[in-house]
């Protein structure tokens, strides 16, 4: 069966996030004052043949955490794993 | 002899081969699919983008095959150093603590910055003296040094920060421009020391760190 996962990799909370500053400023600077900080990340799709949801969650899983996130600044999440077919 | 690691998208690799060649040291270039080292005084990997530093810097030149053969190089005691992308993959691949991120104010950062020595108990510091400084040039997007609080006090309780920033160009945690492990044989800096003065002749400390790889008996 054909999965689509769905992985979120965020900064860890306590390490320092430049991207996120940035954008936060712009924020700030676009007028935005309610805004009270942005944190950047990024989301992959990962679409592969298992013999199960289970399956499928548990290789994305270990997927994340051996090469999508750098654990020593990332946290990671499966957010979500689609049946494609 | 020494080995220079290179992966697609290095671009430095030529950089550290002709600094080498100014010690009177051959160079040979390994490519990332080789599985096998030889006898190397020391194993370099060299700056550039390798993997077009896509996921991020590192993360994809760390699980190259030739990765595996540098870890158990570096796990024998061998001496390896990365520079700046180098330093990335060594960090990406757990031989090194700590990540590279990109620079506080999103600042591409080119150009000369001020270093001090802060311990000589490295491969890459053990020919020069504690707490000289000089200058060294730059030049990264991602070299932004970051770990937990109790990682920095353990990198500074067990003396693995070797070389420090003056005035710090890129937001780096403690100033910390070039990092050990707590054996001392494998070393990464952000900093290009084979790039200090090269085409006029090597500065003299980068001449002494770089000579320091060939020596040390933190190996």
């Amino acid at each position: 069966m054909r999965y689509r996962i769905n992985v979120r990799v965020m900064p860890k909370s306590g390490i320092s996030d430049p991207e996120g500053k940035a954008i936060y400023d712009a924020a700030l600077q676009l007028g935005y004052g309610e805004v009270r900080g942005v944190h950047a990340g990024r989301s992959f799709a990962v679409e592969g043949e298992y013999a199960s949801l289970d399956e499928a969650r548990k290789s994305a899983d270990e997927l994340a955490g051996r090469l999508l996130a750098n654990p020593v600044i990332q946290s990671y999440e499966v957010e979500s794993v689609e049946e494609l077919s | 002899m020494i080995g220079i690691v290179v992966f697609p998208g290095s671009n430095c690799e030529f950089d550290v081969m002709s600094a080498y060649a100014e010690l009177g040291c051959e160079s040979q270039l390994v490519s990332h699919r080789e599985h096998q080292l030889d006898d190397y005084e020391a194993v370099i990997i060299p700056g550039g983008f390798s993997y077009g530093d896509y996921l991020r810097t590192g993360a994809i030149a760390r699980f190259s095959p030739i990765m595996e053969t540098v870890t158990r190089y570096a796990n024998e005691g061998g001496r390896v150093l990365g520079i700046c992308n180098g330093f990335q993959v060594l960090t990406e691949a757990g031989l090194l603590p700590g990540a590279l991120q990109r620079n506080a104010g999103l600042q591409f950062v080119c150009g000369e910055v001020l270093v001090r020595v802060e311990q000589t108990t490295s491969v890459l510091t053990s020919g020069m003296v504690r707490g000289e400084e000089f200058s060294l040039p730059i030049n990264h997007f991602e070299g932004n040094y970051t770990a937990d609080a109790k990682t920095l006090e353990r990198l500074e309780a067990g003396g693995q920060v070797v070389l420090r920033y003056l005035d710090n160009p890129n937001g780096s945690a403690n100033d910390i421009a070039g990092v050990a492990n707590p054996e001392g044989n494998v070393v990464g800096l952000m900093p290009h020391p084979e790039r200090a003065g090269l085409g006029f002749g090597l500065t003299a400390p980068a001449r002494q760190m770089l000579a320091s790889m060939l020596q040390s008996q933190f190996a």
